[in-house]
C-alpha cells in the first residue's frame, strides 16, 4: 500500500502546484473531484477488475484538462526551482484560507480564533465604549449573537445600555469558556505512532483488543436474518436503540446493558422508526399509517392522517412528529396535544429526509437530485438546492447546523454550506453507491456502501485524503447512524444490525439538563415536564431561530425602524379601480367610527357588580 | 497505535454510594443546547403570563376610621407602624403585620391635616384645622399612645400640613405661611412667605435637610432654605400642585402631583423643564410618595385609582382600583418598599403589594434564583409585542378607560394641529424653548 501511495503523493504535489497556479481563478471543481476520486480508488476493493478498467478510462479522461497546465509547469521547471518555496507558502495559505471557512468546527478552533481576531474583527470593528472588542481564544463559540456597537444611536441612555449588553455578552462568553475546566472526559482518538501506520487499516477486532472491556463489548453484530433490511435509531441520550426491520419486526433495547424492552413482529412492513420525546414512546411508519407505540410495544395511537408514510422524524423541542408520505404530504403532528398542526404538499418522488437539529428545518431529498427545506409556516419550500444530477440517497446535517452532506446515486458525496450561501463547498466521489450517510456530533462522516462502510474524520477539510476507518459490512448496509455521546456507529444491514467503535466520533461530555444517559426516573419525569412547559410553538421554526429578541443592526434612525427593509415591488402598470378604492376607504372609515362610538357610548350599560352576577 | 474511546462507568457518573448527592454534568457547548433563544422566549412568555395570573395586589384594608383619611405617615424605624389621621380629628396607629389597630385618639377638632413621627421615633406630631399642633408620646415597646399630650403649640391660623427635619428637633408647618418650629419653643422660630396664597403642603428634603419644598394654592411650588430667612426658588405651573415629594436617593429630584392629571419630576437645579412627565391618571393627582429605593413613585388620584410609575417612564407600571374605593387623598410606600397604603374617602386604608404578583412569605434560595432568572428574561424579551401586550395590559374601570380614550384623542388633535399649522405656513412647528407647557415661570 505504502508503495502504491508514493506516486500518488507526487501526483498530489503536482496538483497542489496546479492549484496554486490557478489560485486567482476559480477553483476547478473537476480537479478536486479527480483528486478524491483517485484516493477513493486507493481504498476501494481491489478485487473487482471490471470496474478497474473503467477507472483507468475515466482517469484518462479526467486527466486531460489538467495536462496542459502540467506541461506548463514542466516547461518552466528550471525557473520554478526558486519559486517552489513560494509556491509551498502559497499552498499553505490556500489551505489556511480553506480551513478558515470552517470556523465553527471543533478541529479548527484554534486557528480560526486567531484569524477571527486578525481579520473579521478588524474589518467590522465593533466597539464597546470606543474600545475594540477582543474575544479571547476559544470563547468565540460561546458568544450569544454578535456584539453590536451603538452606531447611529444618539440617546446616551440607550447607548450605554447597548454597550452594557455587549459587555455582558463578552463576560458571559468568557465565563462559559472557563467552565471548560470542569469538563471531565476527553474525546476518543486513534494516534498512529509513525507515518506508516494507517488508521484505515484497523479492523474492529484490533480496535476492540486495544480498548477496555466495557468498550470492546460495544462491538457486536445482531443477526436478525429474514427480517431485514433494518432501520434503526438511537435515543437522544444514546442509551436506547430502536430497531425496525422492513418485514415488520421491531424491537426496543437498552443496547449497552443488553436489556430488551420489547420485541414484536407486526406482519406488515415498517418503513421508518423514530423515538419520540424519550424512550417511553416511539413511532413507526408502517405500510398504511403511522402508529405510536409505548416502550412495552403496545400500540397507543393510530395516526390516520399519515397515510402511506415513508419517512419519519421528530423535533423534540417543538413536540412535532414529522412524517413524509408517498402521497406527497408532509405532516407535522403535535404529540403533546395530539393534533395535526400543519400539512403541506410536496411534488416529486421523495428519496431522503433529515432534520436540521439547530433550527428544526426539514430537509427533503428527491429523486430529481433536489433538496428542499421545509418549515411548517410556509406552504412552499423555503430553500431549494440542486445537489445532484442523480437521485439523492441520503442526507445528514452537522450538529452545528452549518453543513449539509448529501449523497447521490452517482456516487458523489457533496457538502453544502447552510450558513448563508447554500452553495456546494466541496465534493468527493466514492466508487460505490452510498446507501446511507451519517454525521456524528463531532463531524465524523460515515458513508455506507453495500459492502463497506467508510468513515472520514473531518469531511469538511479538503486537504484530508485518506479515510479514517474502513469497515467491512456483514451484509448489505442500508442505514447508518452514530450513537450520541458514545464512540459508536450503528449500521443497519440486510441481515440485522452491527455496532462498531469509531474513536472520536462522540461528544465526551454530555449535559444532564439536555440528555443524560444515566438519567434516573425522577430526572426523566422532571425533564418531561420542563420540556412541555418550554414547548416552542411550531410557527417559530425558521432558518435562523436565534433572531427573536435581538437588536437589528442596520437600523439608523427611529423612522427606519418601522420602515420595511426591502421595498415592495410595485407593478407600475397596475390599474386601480377608483370605485373600489373608495369603497374600501368607506368601509374602513365606518368600521373605525363604529368602534369609537362603541367605546364612547356603549350600547349595553353594565353595572359595576355585573361580574358577580350569575349568567 | 494509541486508541482511546469514550467509556463511562455509571457509578462515577452518578453517585458512588447511595448516600451521595447525584452528580449533575454540564457542558455549555452551544451545539448541545439548540433553540436556546426560542426556548428562553417561551420561558419569558410563560413567566409574564404567570405574573398576570398571580397578580393579586390587594392584601387587606385597615378599617376603623369614621371619616375620610386625609393624611398618613410611616414610623422611621418600626416597619409595621403607620399612623393615619382622618377628617373628624381622629388619629389612629396601625400594626401592619396583623392589620390591626394599635391606638385611637380624638386629637383635634375638625380635620387632622398633618402627621409626622419625630426622627427618634418616640414622639408623633400632629396638626389640625383647630390651629393647634400637638406632640404625642409613644409608649414603648408597643408604640401605642394614651391620651396624654406632651406639648401643644398654638398657631394663629389653621394648619394644612406638617413635616419634620430628619436629624434635629425642627419641624415645619404650612398654613398662611411656612413656619419653622422647635420642640422646646412654643412659638415659631421662623416664618417664611412668598406671595399671599395659602400653602397646602410642606416637605423637608431627606438628604439636604435644610431644603424645604412647599406648594401653594396659586399654582406655585416654592423652595426654601431654612438657613436663610428668604425663599430660594419659585416654580409656577399651569395648574396647581396638590402635593410634593422628594426623592429619597437623589437630593435634587422633586416630584409634584398636579391638578392637570399628571405627575412631574423636576431637577431643582434646573426648574425650567420637567425631567419626566408621568401621564396616565385621568383625574387630578392628590398625593404622591416615592418608594424608599427612589426608583418608583406611587400616586393617588381623584379618579379613584392608584398608579405606580417607574421614575424613568411616562407610563404607569401598575394601576390599582376596587369597586368601592373612593377618591384617594393619601398614599404611602412602606419603608421596605414592598407595600403601598392608600387612604381614601371611603374611610378605609387599603394595603396593596407594590409588585402585584409578588409572593408573600420567606422564599427559599431556589425560588429566589428562579424569580431573578425570570425577571431577567422578561426584561430581555419585553419589547416583543406578544409579551408587551400581556405585561402592560390592565383592565380599568369604564370611566377611566373612556376618559383615557378622550384624552388620547385630544392629545392627537393637538399634535395634528401643530403639524397642520407647520405644513400650511411652511414654518417649522413652534417649540417653546425655555419653558415646557406646564412650567410657566421660574423665579429666583
Amino acid at each position: 500500500m505504502a508503495k502504491d501511495l508514493k506516486p500518488i503523493n507526487n501526483n498530489k504535489q503536482k496538483t497542489s502546484n496546479i492549484e496554486t497556479n490557478n489560485k486567482n481563478k476559480n477553483f476547478n471543481k473537476n480537479q478536486t473531484v479527480d483528486k478524491h476520486w483517485k484516493n477513493a480508488r486507493e481504498f476501494n476493493d481491489d478485487n473487482d477488475d471490471d470496474e478497474d478498467d473503467d477507472d483507468e478510462k475515466e482517469e484518462k479522461t479526467n486527466k486531460q484538462p489538467t495536462k496542459n497546465v502540467n506541461k506548463k509547469n514542466n516547461d518552466s521547471d528550471d525557473d520554478d526551482d526558486d519559486n517552489e518555496s513560494e509556491d509551498d507558502k502559497g499552498d499553505k495559505s490556500l489551505k489556511k484560507r480553506k480551513i478558515s471557512e470552517f470556523e465553527n468546527d471543533k478541529e479548527d478552533e484554534e486557528e480560526s480564533d486567531k484569524e477571527d481576531e486578525q481579520t473579521t474583527f478588524e474589518s467590522n470593528k465593533p466597539t464597546i465604549n470606543g474600545k475594540p472588542i477582543k474575544v479571547p481564544k476559544g470563547a468565540r463559540k460561546y458568544l450569544k449573537g454578535e456584539i453590536v456597537a451603538p452606531t447611529g444611536i444618539k440617546n446616551p441612555y440607550m447607548k450605554t445600555k447597548i454597550n452594557k449588553i455587549g459587555e455582558l455578552k463578552l463576560e458571559s462568553a468568557k465565563a462559559a469558556q472557563k467552565m471548560e475546566m470542569l469538563l471531565q472526559h476527553d474525546v476518543g482518538f486513534i494516534v498512529p505512532e509513525n507515518d506508516r501506520e494507517k488508521t484505515y487499516k484497523l479492523t474492529q477486532n484490533m480496535i476492540a483488543s486495544k480498548v477496555d472491556i466495557q468498550s470492546s463489548a460495544k462491538v457486536f453484530d445482531l443477526a436478525l436474518e429474514p427480517n431485514g433490511p433494518y432501520k434503526f435509531q438511537y435515543s437522544k441520550n444514546g442509551r436506547y436503540l430502536l430497531l425496525a426491520g422492513a418485514s415488520g419486526h421491531f424491537s426496543m433495547i437498552d443496547w449497552q446493558r443488553g436489556k430488551k424492552f420489547t420485541e414484536r413482529h407486526l406482519g406488515s412492513p415498517i418503513r421508518d422508526a423514530v423515538f419520540l420525546q424519550n424512550e417511553t414512546m416511539f413511532a413507526l411508519a408502517q405500510k398504511k399509517y403511522t402508529y405510536i407505540y409505548n416502550q412495552d410495544g403496545v400500540e397507543m395511537h393510530w395516526l390516520k392522517d399519515h397515510y402511506d408514510p415513508k419517512f419519519l422524524d421528530y423535533l423534540p423541542y417543538h413536540f412535532l412528529l414529522v412524517s413524509a408520505t408517498n402521497k406527497g404530504k408532509l405532516i407535522y403532528e403535535d404529540i403533546s396535544v395530539g393534533q395535526k398542526v400543519v400539512e403541506s404538499f410536496y411534488h416529486g418522488p421523495l428519496s431522503a429526509m433529515c432534520k436540521n437539529p439547530q433550527n428544526g428545518v426539514m430537509n427533503l431529498g428527491f429523486s430529481t437530485g433536489i433538496v428542499q427545506m421545509w418549515i411548517p409556516k410556509s406552504r412552499n419550500p423555503i430553500v431549494k438546492i440542486h445537489c445532484h444530477k442523480s437521485p439523492i440517497t441520503s442526507m445528514a446535517v452537522s450538529l452545528s447546523g452549518n453543513h449539509l452532506v448529501t449523497s447521490g446515486l452517482d456516487g458523489m458525496i457533496k457538502i453544502f454550506d447552510l450558513r448563508n450561501t447554500y452553495e456546494e463547498m466541496h465534493s468527493f466521489a466514492t466508487r460505490f453507491t452510498p446507501n446511507a450517510i451519517s454525521l456524528s456530533d463531532t463531524n465524523v462522516l460515515a458513508v455506507a456502501g453495500d459492502k463497506k462502510t467508510f468513515i472520514w474524520k473531518n469531511p469538511f477539510d479538503t486537504s484530508i485524503k485518506e479515510p479514517y476507518l474502513v469497515h467491512q459490512n456483514p451484509s448489505y448496509a442500508r442505514n447508518v447512524q452514530f450513537c450520541p455521546f458514545e464512540d459508536v456507529l450503528g449500521i443497519g444491514t440486510e441481515s440485522g444490525f452491527s455496532s462498531i467503535l469509531v474513536p472520536g466520533s462522540g461528544i465526551a461530555n454530555y449535559d444532564s439538563m439536555e440528555a443524560d444517559p444515566f438519567a434516573s426516573k425522577k430526572m426523566k419525569r422532571e425533564q418531561d415536564i420542563k420540556a412541555l412547559l418550554e414547548k416552542i410553538p411550531h410557527d417559530m421554526i425558521t432558518l435562523d431561530p436565534n433572531v427573536i429578541g435581538t437588536i437589528q443592526q442596520d437600523v439608523k434612525t427611529d423612522e427606519n425602524k418601522h420602515r420595511r427593509q426591502d421595498k415592495p415591488r410595485v407593478d407600475r402598470n397596475r390599474q386601480f379601480d377608483p370605485k373600489k378604492l373608495e369603497e374600501i376607504k368607506q368601509k374602513n372609515k365606518e368600521r373605525k367610527e363604529k368602534l369609537e362610538s362603541e367605546i364612547l357610548n356603549p350600547s349595553s350599560n353594565k353595572s359595576a357588580l355585573s361580574r358577580f352576577e350569575r349568567k | 497505535m494509541k486508541i482511546k474511546v469514550i467509556s463511562r462507568s455509571e457509578e462515577e457518573e452518578t453517585k458512588e454510594k447511595a448516600s451521595d448527592v447525584r452528580k449533575l454534568h454540564r457542558n455549555l457547548d452551544p451545539n448541545l443546547h439548540p433553540f436556546e433563544r426560542p426556548r428562553e422566549y417561551v420561558r419569558a412568555l410563560n413567566a409574564t403570563k404567570l405574573d398576570r395570573v398571580f397578580a393579586k395586589p390587594f392584601i387587606g384594608s385597615l378599617s376603623g376610621h369614621t371619616d375620610g383619611i386625609f393624611t398618613m405617615t410611616r414610623h422611621p424605624s418600626l416597619l409595621n407602624n403607620v399612623a393615619s389621621g382622618s377628617c373628624d380629628g381622629v388619629i389612629k396607629l396601625w400594626n401592619l403585620t396583623s392589620l390591626t389597630e394599635r391606638t385611637t385618639v380624638q386629637a383635634h377638632n375638625g380635620f387632622v391635616r398633618g402627621l409626622v413621627f419625630t426622627p427618634d421615633g418616640k414622639h408623633m406630631v400632629s396638626c389640625g384645622e383647630d390651629r393647634t399642633i400637638k406632640m404625642w408620646k409613644l409608649d414603648l415597646p408597643e408604640y401605642t399612645f394614651n391620651q396624654e399630650v406632651v406639648s401643644v403649640y398654638n398657631g394663629k391660623n389653621a394648619f394644612t400640613s406638617i413635616d419634620h427635619q430628619s436629624n434635629s428637633s425642627t419641624f415645619a408647618t404650612s398654613g398662611v405661611s411656612v413656619e419653622i418650629w422647635k420642640h422646646q419653643r412654643s412659638t415659631p422660630v421662623q416664618t417664611l412667605q412668598w406671595g399671599h396664597s395659602t400653602i397646602t403642603k410642606v416637605k423637608f428634603n431627606p438628604i439636604e435637610t435644610h431644603l424645604l419644598a412647599s406648594c401653594t394654592t396659586d399654582r406655585d411650588v416654592i423652595l426654601y432654605d431654612i438657613r436663610e430667612n428668604s425663599p430660594a426658588q419659585k416654580l409656577t405651573t399651569s395648574m396647581r400642585s396638590n402635593s410634593v415629594a422628594w426623592c429619597p436617593t437623589e437630593s435634587f429630584t422633586l416630584a409634584i402631583a398636579n391638578e392637570d392629571e399628571n405627575v412631574y419630576q423636576y431637577d431643582i437645579r434646573n426648574l425650567t423643564r420637567a425631567m419626566t412627565v408621568h401621564r396616565d391618571h385621568v383625574g387630578s393627582v392628590l398625593d404622591i410618595d416615592y418608594s424608599p429605593t427612589g426608583r418608583e413613585i406611587v400616586s393617588g388620584s381623584y379618579d379613584k385609582t392608584i398608579r405606580i410609575f417607574p421614575v424613568d417612564s411616562y407610563k404607569s407600571r401598575e394601576v390599582y382600583y376596587t369597586n368601592r374605593m373612593q377618591r384617594i387623598f393619601s398614599v404611602l410606600f412602606t419603608a421596605d418598599s414592598r407595600f403601598i397604603l392608600s387612604g381614601s374617602d371611603d374611610m378605609n386604608i387599603r394595603v396593596w403589594k407594590a409588585n402585584s404578583s409578588a409572593t408573600m412569605g420567606i422564599l427559599s434560595n431556589r425560588e429566589k434564583e428562579k424569580l431573578e432568572y425570570q425577571d431577567k428574561i422578561k426584561e430581555k424579551f419585553k419589547e416583543i409585542p406578544e409579551l408587551k401586550t400581556i405585561a402592560t395590559h390592565r383592565r380599568v374601570p369604564q370611566l377611566v378607560y373612556k376618559r383615557r380614550f378622550i384624552k388620547n384623542e385630544i392629545h392627537k388633535a393637538k399634535q395634528r394641529k401643530i403639524k397642520n399649522v407647520s405644513n400650511n405656513s411652511g414654518k417649522s412647528p413652534k417649540v417653546e424653548k425655555v419653558l415646557s407647557k406646564h412650567t410657566i415661570k421660574v423665579d429666583n
